[in-house]
């Protein structure tokens, strides 16, 4: 009994002596309020600030908190979803960017390797939805490779959603009054021309 | 004392004002027909019933006078007074039929930011939206910086002679190239046109070794050229111009920034190789200190921010002074990096930066060199004055198309224009901070409102308080047609509907 207990000593002493060991945490702030820029994520920073080194923290976050500019989350690894949007700008070297955005009309540049744009299928625009992209990568809100730029640099992509052709119907009301309103305005024109003829050769007469 | 103005008098502005009216339908053809060939056929039907609604209006305003005539100083006020307001009812047509506005006031707010060159937008989804809307927003942008009424004048739409020269002054410009205003007019169209088409293959070339395709390089060309060269702002993206990631293109939107700032009519003396007028002009050069004096300022300021990096520094805090400094409005930056990564001595230079802007007779707005010059030579004869011996006159001389001498009556009007844009800047802020939102953004976006820049720290955004957005959207007219022009219609209206016979009004005699 004394032999356990003096080897359960040892092993607590020595846990204490070694260096924590590397693991994985993973924090969600994709449900949070973003709130005002001052105030919001001070858990977060306490928890950056109390972290080990080693530990690999990955943050579950939405672009909206991205674009609003996080110094929490700043050379974080952050995991988000995002639509392509426009196109897949070449950025040289065997990189690309690719620019994507949520719902509420927030985007951010995301840095990538040609192979990881491979899974941008379609860029969203005006008739087609983006593909929809789940991203895991270091976010900088002042990025030095890039001059200062905010932008994901990212580790891991993959494909959530292919996206495709967006259907937009045509108001077949609106078509019919177009056209009339355009004959009537015509129709005015035409009485103008006339009224002008007449009232010039009233005033030459 | 005040004329009231006759019906005979309205008749005659609603006429013209059918014309201005015809010409926003015609400029809305070109778009439908873009929607058309891009396949976008909800928004070309958009486009149809908004060109039908346009035209029909005005023809119907047209027929108030057929009789051939000419105009008067004060319907010229007013006509000039009420287009910006008018053509921005019917621009926002398309824009609020489009689904991209939460509601028509939106739509008509991106409207008159489109016309008055300022760029601030409240567009829900910036990114889904029809390249024929995106091209209509560019076509407002160059519009209104070229100007409503110079683009009817080199149409011949306002004939010639003192009528012309008339609405070209209520249009708060200034300077002729050639004799006759109709023919200064038609330079200035040509001269945007040919920096237009110069602009726009300059912008494709980035794009295109960025991977775009011809048709993307030319639509995103044009309309990053006609924003950046009527010192617009607004993009086909919600990213703006960072959506792009290029700082050549960031670079030739600078460029064409600067062009738009300068005063046309030196355009035309560089054209003839008077270059003694161009680098003499008393607005060149007041923009030349002024611009070097900010960019050593946030060289200065930018100092303990996180961009003190000498790329991050060029290509974000540089660009964004230049930006306020040129009226373009276009940014490199999130709002939140504005705010919390530049520090406030930073942002203070930016604000800065925005208030004086571009000359007179350009596509910027702002309180323009010329008046800042103007005073800056005032307060110099002062000093002289003082120190001059008791028999002594000094007199100051500025440079514009010739020596002139620095009247007390144009100092006078030089200030009065000045402290009317401080105190718009003032009002808007207050009414800003009254809706709740924190004073330094509040001062930002009213001063890059009634300046017509287009920065934003994001209070001009989808959702702002209707309070603010009328206060705004009067900012962007007043800073636009300089006051006066507003004055003029807003006390015409008032005489019209309220007289009074204490108040002197006088029926015009004709």
């Amino acid at each position: 009994m004394a032999v356990l207990l003096v080897i359960l000593c040892a092993l607590g002493l020595a846990s204490c002596l070694l260096p924590a060991s590397a693991h994985a945490i993973t924090i969600d702030t994709s449900d949070d309020d973003i709130g005002t820029l001052a105030d919001r994520f001070s858990t977060l920073d306490d928890l950056s600030n109390s972290k080990n080194s080693d530990d690999e923290v990955v943050v579950n976050t939405r672009i909206a908190v991205l674009a609003s500019v996080n110094r929490a989350l700043d050379k974080t690894e952050v995991r988000f979803t995002g639509e392509a949007v426009g196109e897949v700008i070449d950025a040289g070297a065997g990189y690309k960017w690719v620019n994507v955005c949520d719902n509420g009309g927030n985007s951010i540049g995301v840095y990538m390797t040609d192979e990881q744009a491979e899974h941008v299928v379609n860029c969203g625009d005006y008739k087609t939805t983006g593909t929809v992209l789940d991203i895991t990568g270091a976010y900088y809100i002042s990025c030095d490779a890039h001059q200062g730029a905010l932008d994901v640099h990212a580790s891991q992509v993959s494909l959530v959603d292919a996206g495709g052709a967006t259907t937009h119907e045509v108001d077949l009301g609106r078509l019919v009054a177009g056209v009339v309103l355009c004959a009537v305005a015509l129709a005015l024109v035409a009485v103008f021309v006339v009224l002008r003829a007449r009232s010039g050769r009233r005033g030459k007469s | 004392m005040i004329y009231r103005l006759h019906i005979h008098d309205w008749r005659v502005i609603a006429h013209y004002l059918g014309i201005l009216i015809m010409l926003v339908a015609v400029a809305m053809v070109f778009c439908f027909v873009v929607a058309l060939a891009l396949g976008e056929y909800k928004t070309a039907v958009d486009f149809l019933l908004s060109i039908g609604i346009s035209a029909t209006v005005g023809a119907a305003l047209i027929l108030f006078r057929y009789e051939h005539g000419s105009l008067d100083w004060r319907q010229s006020l007013i006509i000039t007074g009420l287009c910006w307001v008018i053509l921005s009812l019917f621009g926002a047509l398309p824009l609020s039929m489009s689904g991209q506005y939460a509601n028509y006031l939106d739509a008509m707010f991106d409207t008159v930011s489109a016309f008055t060159t300022t760029g601030m937008s409240l567009a829900l989804d910036t990114d889904h939206m029809a390249l024929s809307l995106a091209l209509w927003r560019a076509i407002m942008h160059l519009i209104g910086g070229i100007g409503v009424v110079v683009i009817a004048l080199a149409l011949g739409i306002f004939g010639t002679g003192a009528a012309a020269a008339s609405l070209y002054r209520a249009e708060a410009r200034s300077g002729q190239v050639m004799p006759e205003i109709r023919q200064t007019s038609r330079f200035i169209l040509r001269l945007a046109a040919v920096i237009v088409v110069v602009g726009t293959i300059a912008c494709m070339i980035p794009l295109f070794l960025n991977g775009f395709s011809v048709r993307s390089a030319l639509v995103n060309g044009f309309i990053v050229t006609a924003s950046a060269f009527s010192t617009g702002g607004m993009s086909t993206h919600s990213m703006g111009l960072m959506y792009y990631h290029s700082w050549p293109l960031e670079v030739i939107a600078l460029v064409l920034a600067m062009l738009g700032c300068i005063n046309f009519v030196l355009y035309g003396d560089l054209w003839r190789g008077r270059t003694k007028n161009f680098f003499k002009d008393i607005e060149v050069r007041t923009l030349v200190v002024w611009v070097t004096a900010l960019v050593v300022l946030i060289a200065l300021a930018i100092k303990g921010s996180y961009f003190e990096d000498l790329g991050a520094m060029l290509r974000r805090t540089l660009f964004e002074t230049l930006s306020g400094a040129f009226n373009l409005g276009f940014s490199t930056m999130y709002t939140g990096q504005i705010l919390y990564g530049m520090g406030s001595g930073a942002l203070f230079v930016i604000i800065l930066s925005m208030i004086i802007c571009g000359s007179s007779s350009s596509a910027s707005g702002g309180i323009k060199a010329f008046r800042v010059g103007i005073v800056a030579r005032s307060i110099a004869q002062t000093i002289r004055e003082v120190l001059a011996p008791d028999r002594a006159r000094p007199r100051t001389f500025y440079y514009q198309q010739g020596k002139k001498l620095v009247t007390p009556e144009l100092v006078s009007s030089s200030m009065i224009i000045l402290l009317l844009y401080v105190v718009t800047y003032v009002v808007g802020a207050i009414v800003g901070v009254a809706c709740g939102y924190n004073a330094l953004p509040a001062i930002f976006d009213s001063v890059s409102a009634a300046s017509n820049t287009g920065l934003s720290l994001g209070v001009a955004s989808a959702g702002m308080p209707r309070v603010l957005e009328v206060t705004f959207m009067l900012e962007m007219w007043l800073g636009r047609l300089e006051f006066v022009a507003i004055f003029a219609m807003i006390v015409e209206l008032f005489a019209f509907v309220v007289p009074s016979k204490r108040m002197r009004w006088r029926t015009k005699k004709k």
